[in-house]
């Protein structure tokens, strides 16, 4: 049983580790040696990815751009999620299953109407634009998820906060979020990987150099020709260097995620 | 716990409010002095920081040194979306004064949105030839006013490495000048131990559609444009046939590197021949896969260049295959300064603008100014030397020349899908398509 | 009580509603819509009544497509299996689980466009995984995955269908797997029953609403999310191998700009999805009334 989870650690850790030496080697190198560790490892490749290739610009970007993108989807999420999962009311069922009729399409179909109605709102090259876009785009997912994990809540705590007298506002806040806790954490870190690596929309709605994200950094480098694989696969590891970070340190959260999609009810 | 989610809550509407602060002082951060003239450009050369942003940069600010009323905002845009971004901003009617295109169909699509430009070139119009001028002239024609400021020509041919040649026991400063002596050569190398040809098949077989345009060039010559009027058909042409029997040939004797699948065209294969891994390359007059990256790489005096394959039933010989103009700029019609953005222009098309362009990046600049002894490269006079035919690719639509043409390719060649006959007619079938499309 | 509860639902549901309204629903309906026109993204759109699908419908391109994305489809059942199979041996307690759980989740933070490119390189006649097969001594196994069709097609299938979804796939069942009842594992052990009998009467029906959403959500993930793998994995080739019902909406709306055929091909694609989410919502409904 053993040996069957091995071959399956090691197919699923290969591709990452050819990236990692591949990015380790020069030029020259890769030429002649392009499947074994690397004999002289530099570092040039990254020195160029983050210099030349103005990645740390895109970086500081990115970590300015997604938690603000996130607070506005924990928002969307937690609120809607809390009506569908815990609250009654007309046509609720109808509105979900719309609600996840339309996580269904690509991003493609929406990019031409997106981008005229962000042009017609005067968005274009804002983040506020972009957030509102990503938002729309991943929200019904984590709202399933969050919606799926209320409805498991006992009724009793809700109840409770009602007799109190307590407000919609003061309920979001004092019930809602503390109880959802352990699912925040993993719609989180579902919606960041999802927007650390997003490309169409980011693509499309901002258009000069200040604004881009790290994972159009490495498309702008790319340029007509394609790069090197070695620059190429340097500019992929330190694009991945947060979303990596991120996932060792909350690792036993998102492991523990998909309870949401999962559990009966 | 509490205290440290109240701060985490913090950073967060910090950098929610910070974000948002920060785009209003980011956009305006373009207008460097105030009562200066902002031109904007778009580009999808920009983004390529290792060849030609440096070259742009250094433009730019000389055209800026020279007009000091002028400062240029240029943005470079991701190749792949580029005409997205640019038919968006057309539909929008708002965007940059200056946007770069490619030559041909692609640039004519866009004719009803950009302003005529005659009257700015006429002082200067002698510089560059009436082959590029009506090239980029409203659809082509030459009679239409010109639309666009051509900032390269391209074109296509085949690159041979002398030393390797050499080693084979052929004759280094003789390109094979027929079918028979090419073929006896690919075998002499081939024998030797060299791979004859470099290629790259890998993602779009460009090696493969690079030769067709050469071979194509040798059949049709000048009456290239008369393939989409139907003057001219792939079909029931027996020169035509015969090329892609001798792509084929070439493949099944073993001539076309074998690690071709799996090596990219760029920037793989085009790499592999300036490292000496192959004795031929079919190579670019470009920015890149050229004579400047080939001569560094080999040795100025080792890289030798022929322009194609010269074959019996074709029509024509020694045909240098070409783009009247490879990219250029045109000025929008929205632009609200078009006198200053034609300034900017004329920076990159003429004079030492245009030096720094072709010296720094190698492409190859329509500018008969242009002192090409200057460069170094003896192989540039080589290739001048011979007018263009034109590429037949400029003429198809935009799906086949960017796509369907080098999937034909790829199923005819690489995988062997579909028969050289079917293959024949697919291309006819983008001829057609061209001639039907309204 | 009961009015103002419906007030305040409405009012949480609100931003979300809005946003999808906006930015989801009608770009879809525009979609529809535009496949009656011709269009170049930008300038005029004519009406052109069922021309565009009329074309469609005699473009060779479009069946290979249906063909391809059919095939792609039929990796689901492999993509559903395995997890499932690899989850119920991690759950068994072997030591360290947590770690396998992890690194077998690890591609996934890359996300698509970048393991396309990454299988690009690795997949190639000279790439590493041949490199590997052949030190193995398995050397007539090092085929050229990328550039023979029904590789091609194949091999999209198995990465993209199966490799990808492994990661998730395993934490997925795996919760899943946590709240089936341990006594009915007791019964069958009492029963003297094997591993693999076990895993079949007793695992594999008590998630069954976990196994029908999970082939929901890979058929969408198909349908409708593979779009950036292909193209920077063998950008729809060789010729059309790998070409589906996605990358020819792309193909004609932002190669081509054929705006109006694109929505036409776009409209075929939403039957799809429409029959994914009828299936979806009878998932759904089955689920409230058990």
């Amino acid at each position: 049983m053993y040996l069957i989870l091995i071959v399956f650690a090691f197919i699923a850790l290969y591709p990452l580790f050819f990236v990692l030496i591949t990015s380790l080697k020069s030029a020259g190198e890769y030429i002649n040696n392009k499947l074994l560790l690397p004999q002289k490892a530099t570092f040039a490749n990254y020195r160029y990815v983050w210099i030349n290739g103005n990645m740390l610009k895109y970086f500081i970007n990115s970590c300015i751009l997604i938690p603000a993108a996130l607070i506005v989807y924990l928002f969307v999420c937690i609120s809607a999620g809390f009506a569908f999962g815990r609250m009654r009311f007309p046509f609720r069922f109808s509105i979900f299953l719309s609600v996840l009729f339309l996580m269904i399409f690509p991003q493609m179909l929406l990019s031409i109407q997106i981008f005229q109605i962000i042009r017609n709102m005067r968005l274009v090259n804002t983040y506020v634009g972009l957030i509102l876009v990503w938002v729309a785009y991943f929200a019904p997912f984590g709202t399933y998820i969050m919606t799926t994990y209320y409805s498991s809540v006992p009724m009793e705590i809700v109840e409770s906060a009602r007799i109190d007298g307590a407000s919609i506002w003061q309920m979001l806040f004092r019930i809602m979020v503390p109880i959802a806790k352990p699912m925040i954490v993993i719609i989180v870190i579902i919606g960041f990987q999802s927007m650390w690596n997003e490309l169409p929309f980011s693509l499309l709605l901002l258009q000069t150099e200040h604004l881009r994200t790290i994972t159009q950094g490495i498309g702008m480098m790319q340029g007509q020709y394609g790069l090197d694989d070695t620059i190429l696969t340097a500019a992929i590891i330190s694009a991945a260097i947060v979303p990596f970070i991120l996932f060792i340190f909350f690792q036993r959260q998102i492991t523990m995620g998909s309870y949401g999609g999962a559990v009966k009810g | 716990m509490r205290i440290r989610s109240k701060a985490l809550l913090g950073v967060l509407l910090f950098s929610l409010t910070f974000s948002v602060w920060a785009n209003g002082s980011k956009e305006s951060a373009t207008a460097k002095n105030p009562g200066s003239t902002v031109i904007t450009i778009w580009d999808f050369k920009y983004g390529d920081v290792q060849g030609v942003q440096p070259a742009m940069k250094k433009i730019d600010d000389l055209i800026m040194q020279k007009n000091p009323g002028i400062t240029i905002n240029h943005i470079g845009q991701a190749n792949d979306n580029y005409y997205q971004l640019v038919r968006a901003a057309v539909q929008a009617g708002d965007g940059p004064d200056i946007i770069m295109f490619h030559g041909g169909v692609q640039a004519y699509e866009f004719d009803d949105y950009t302003i005529d430009l005659d009257k700015y070139i006429k002082p200067w119009r002698s510089e560059i030839s009436e082959f590029s001028w009506s090239f980029c002239s409203a659809g082509g024609q030459a009679s239409n006013p010109v639309h666009m400021v051509p900032l390269t020509t391209q074109g296509f041919g085949i690159y041979y490495n002398k030393a390797l040649f050499k080693k084979a026991g052929l004759d280094p400063d003789k390109a094979p000048s027929d079918i028979d002596s090419f073929l006896k050569a690919c075998e002499q190398l081939k024998k030797a131990g060299i791979v004859p040809i470099t290629a790259g098949f890998q993602g779009s077989p460009y090696t493969i559609d690079f030769l067709f345009r050469a071979l194509i060039a040798n059949i049709y010559g000048p009456d290239t444009q008369d393939l989409v009027t139907g003057k001219q058909s792939f079909k029931g042409n027996a020169a035509f046939k015969r090329a892609a029997e001798i792509v084929q040939e070439l493949f099944s004797k073993g001539y076309m590197d074998p690690a071709g699948t799996s090596t990219p065209y760029f920037m793989d294969a085009i790499n592999n021949f300036a490292a000496g891994k192959g004795a031929m390359f079919v190579g670019l007059l470009s920015d890149v896969g050229h004579w400047k990256a080939f001569g560094d790489g080999l040795g100025k005096d080792n890289v030798g260049y022929f322009p194609t394959i010269n074959f019996p039933e074709a029509k024509y010989k020694d045909q240098q295959v070409g783009q009247p103009a490879g990219i250029g700029y045109s000025i929008m019609k929205w632009s609200k300064n078009p006198d200053a953005a034609m300034k900017v222009i004329e920076g990159y098309a003429r004079g030492e603008g245009n030096a720094i362009w072709m010296g720094m990046t190698g492409a190859l600049s329509p500018n008969k100014n242009l002192d090409i002894k200057s460069l170094g490269y003896p192989l540039v006079g080589e290739i001048l030397k011979r007018p263009f035919v034109i590429d037949f690719n400029t003429l198809l639509l935009n799906e086949d020349a960017n796509g369907n043409f080098d999937r034909y390719c790829t199923q005819a060649f690489v995988s062997n899908e579909i028969s050289i006959d079917k293959f024949i007619d697919s291309a006819q079938g983008m001829l057609d398509n061209k001639k039907n499309a309204k | 009580m009961m009015k103002s509860e419906a007030v305040d639902s409405y009012l949480l549901i609100m931003p979300l509603l809005l946003l999808l309204a906006v930015f989801i629903l009608y770009p879809v309906i525009a979609n529809i819509y535009l496949s009656f026109f011709k269009w170049k993204g930008m300038g005029r759109a004519t009406f052109t009544g069922f021309d565009n699908y009329q074309t469609m419908f005699k473009d060779q391109t479009f069946w290979t497509s249906i063909k391809n994305t059919s095939i792609l489809l039929l990796y689901i059942p492999l993509g559903t299996i395995l997890p499932i199979m690899i989850s119920a041996f991690l759950r068994e307690g072997l030591k360290g689980w947590p770690i396998f759980r992890a690194i077998i989740y690890l591609p996934n933070i890359l996300g698509y466009v970048i393991i396309g490119m990454i299988f690009s390189i690795v997949l190639r006649k000279l790439g590493p995984l041949n490199g590997v097969l052949t030190v193995l001594g398995l050397g007539n196994l090092a085929l050229d995955w990328l550039n023979k069709p029904d590789l091609a097609l194949n091999s999209l299938g198995i990465v993209y269908g199966v490799w990808i979804r492994l990661g998730f796939g395993c934490i997925f069942f795996l919760a899943a797997m946590s709240s089936i009842d341990e006594s009915l594992y007791d019964a069958a052990k009492i029963d003297g029953a094997l591993w693999w009998r076990t895993f079949w009467n007793v695992t594999v029906p008590s998630i069954r609403f976990s196994i029908e959403f999970w082939i929901v959500l890979s058929c969408i993930e198909i349908l409708a999310r593979a779009f950036p793998f292909i193209y920077t994995f063998t950008r729809g080739g060789p010729g059309f191998a790998t070409f589906t019902l996605e990358y020819g909406i792309y193909n004609a709306g932002f190669i081509a700009f054929n705006m109006g055929y694109a929505s036409a091909w776009a409209s075929v694609l939403f039957v799809f999805c429409g029959i994914i989410a009828f299936f979806q919502v009878e998932l759904m409904r089955k689920n409230i009334n058990a």
